[in-house]
């Protein structure tokens, strides 16, 4: 199966669907980190396989990941990720305790991660689910540090598997003015992706 | 098939997901992978180097570039190197990467799958495969040199070492 | 009376923030488990008045436990806390006997009710008169 490009419309009206779902995961984090985060949904994109990466702007940087991975008919994979020290700071705020300096991540640092993902991710999934009517349950999170483009090539397969051009979804966060280098990457699979494209079609 | 895929490297060409790139003499290309197997298949006499970037294993029939599936990017590589002048008898083969990088949160078995892929076709088109670092659970970061025929192979955290 | 909890989630974080809002509001914190086969072995030996259950673990899920539990006591307090907050995955776990549902991220204030509720509840079904001394 090669899936045809997406109409700049449905592409339109999927970013509106997904800001939905991007504003329910801030108001999570929100409560989460005791904080005003904001969650803005800058791109829904679909590129070629190849761009992919340059179009997401990661190469060999090292990067600190939480992957939830949607099983069922309907996956995908949603990534939250950061440099090492928005992960830090990230983890030192959840945990309620100083950002640590040694270099080999704490049980406790990598948990307080791994939930933000999983209190974000199923925020996101839950908004999500009530638009296409279907079950979206995360996997336990997973914690990754490796290179950029490493992670984001494993995430891509799940379209890459059947398709030639992949839609990506890529959300930044701001505390009040402050940029974070916080991202979330949300890849849905080639399934979840023709249901969600089906569903927006309707709705336009 | 898109021959427009094929580039022509000038020094540490980045071979994206998909591509492929011939080498000359000096010239580097670079990579970096996860599921993905980053494939080198060189001529050591004419210090010239085919490299692939490769996604999944099969085409089944899919259109796209060459490079994308060990099924079409091995014959293309072949090929490139024949145009060259470099007899298929000659070749060897390096492959690193086709790691599961979620773990058993991962969905899909890619990384081992195209492994399997590579391995298998190279043996069909009678290629030895010289060396190999594939599997785990982590990234690779890749460097192509055509002149040595190696690879020099990244894993994060890890000190880098020479295939 | 002490109230005796027992907490469930593979997230050591989560353990943490629930055990110190329990302990905080006078809960006596008898166990802790990461997956749904520890929270059964746990509750077996332990019977604690309330059980925190979380959903999505690995190995052995929220679901396994929930099913474990209520059947070597079908009176068990369970209370579900996950993020997950999708219909079907709550009538599932309602189907299976969980006592009650409370989304993550939550207020400890939110999460004490809930637990306060449940334990009340149980304890004057066990005993009413326990509740009527209270009464005027």
């Amino acid at each position: 199966m090669s899936h045809n490009l997406t109409a700049d419309s449905t592409l339109r009206i999927l970013h509106q669907v997904l800001s939905t779902a991007t504003n329910h995961a801030s108001a999570a984090m929100c409560r989460w980190v005791d904080s005003v985060i904001t969650l803005t949904l800058d791109d829904v994109t679909e590129v070629p396989l190849e761009d992919a990466l340059s179009r997401l702007d990661v190469g060999d940087e090292m990067v600190i990941a939480v992957v939830l991975t949607l099983h069922g008919n309907e996956g995908g994979t949603l990534l939250l990720m950061f440099d090492e020290l928005n992960g830090r700071q990230l983890a030192a705020t959840v945990a309620r305790r100083p950002a640590s300096i040694e270099p080999k991540w704490t049980e406790i640092e990598i948990s307080a991660l791994n939930e933000t993902g999983n209190i974000l991710g199923c925020a996101y999934m839950n908004a999500l689910t009530k638009l296409i009517d279907v079950e979206l349950v995360p996997s336990a999170p997973y914690f990754v540090r490796d290179f950029a483009a490493s992670v984001i090539e494993q995430a891509l397969m799940a379209q890459a598997i059947s398709m030639d051009n992949v839609l990506i979804c890529n959300t930044t966060f701001h505390r009040g003015d402050q940029d974070l280098n916080w991202n979330v990457i949300f890849v849905p699979s080639d399934r979840l992706r023709i249901k969600l494209e089906a569903t927006v079609e309707l709705i336009g | 098939m898109n021959a427009t895929t094929f580039i022509e490297a000038k020094s540490a060409a980045l071979v994206r997901m998909g591509e492929t790139v011939l080498l000359r003499q000096t010239e580097t290309a670079r990579s970096v992978v996860g599921s993905c197997a980053g494939l080198m298949i060189y001529h050591r006499r004419l210090k010239l180097a085919a490299v692939a970037h490769i996604v999944l294993p099969e085409a089944a029939g899919r259109s796209g570039s060459p490079g994308k599936f060990a099924d079409t990017a091995i014959p293309h590589m072949i090929d490139l190197l024949r145009r060259e002048g470099a007899e298929r008898v000659s070749l060897i083969a390096k492959v690193a990467g086709g790691a599961q990088m979620f773990g058993a949160a991962g969905p899909l078995q890619i990384g081992d799958a195209n492994v399997r892929a590579v391995t298998a076709i190279l043996t069909d088109f009678g290629i030895p495969l010289q060396a190999k670092s594939v599997g785990g659970a982590k990234g690779r970061k890749l460097t192509f040199y055509s002149d040595r025929g190696e690879i020099t192979v990244e894993v994060a955290g890890e000190t880098p070492f020479i295939l | 009376m002490s109230k005796r909890l027992l907490i469930t989630d593979d997230a050591v974080i989560m353990r943490t923030i629930i055990a110190d809002a329990a302990r905080e509001a006078g809960w006596d914190v008898v166990g802790e488990a990461k997956n749904g086969a520890e929270a059964i072995e746990h509750y077996m030996w332990l019977r604690p008045d309330v059980v925190t259950l979380d959903l999505v673990m690995p190995e052995f899920d929220g679901m396994y436990a929930l099913r474990g539990i209520l059947e070597f006591d079908p009176d068990a307090i369970v209370l579900v806390v996950s993020a997950l907050d999708q219909k079907s995955v709550l009538q599932n776990a309602f189907r299976h006997g969980a006592t009650d549902f409370l989304v993550k991220p939550f207020d400890k204030p939110q999460l004490i009710s809930a637990l306060e509720t449940h334990w009340n509840a149980k304890h004057a079904a066990v005993n009413p008169e326990s509740i009527c001394s209270h009464l005027p």
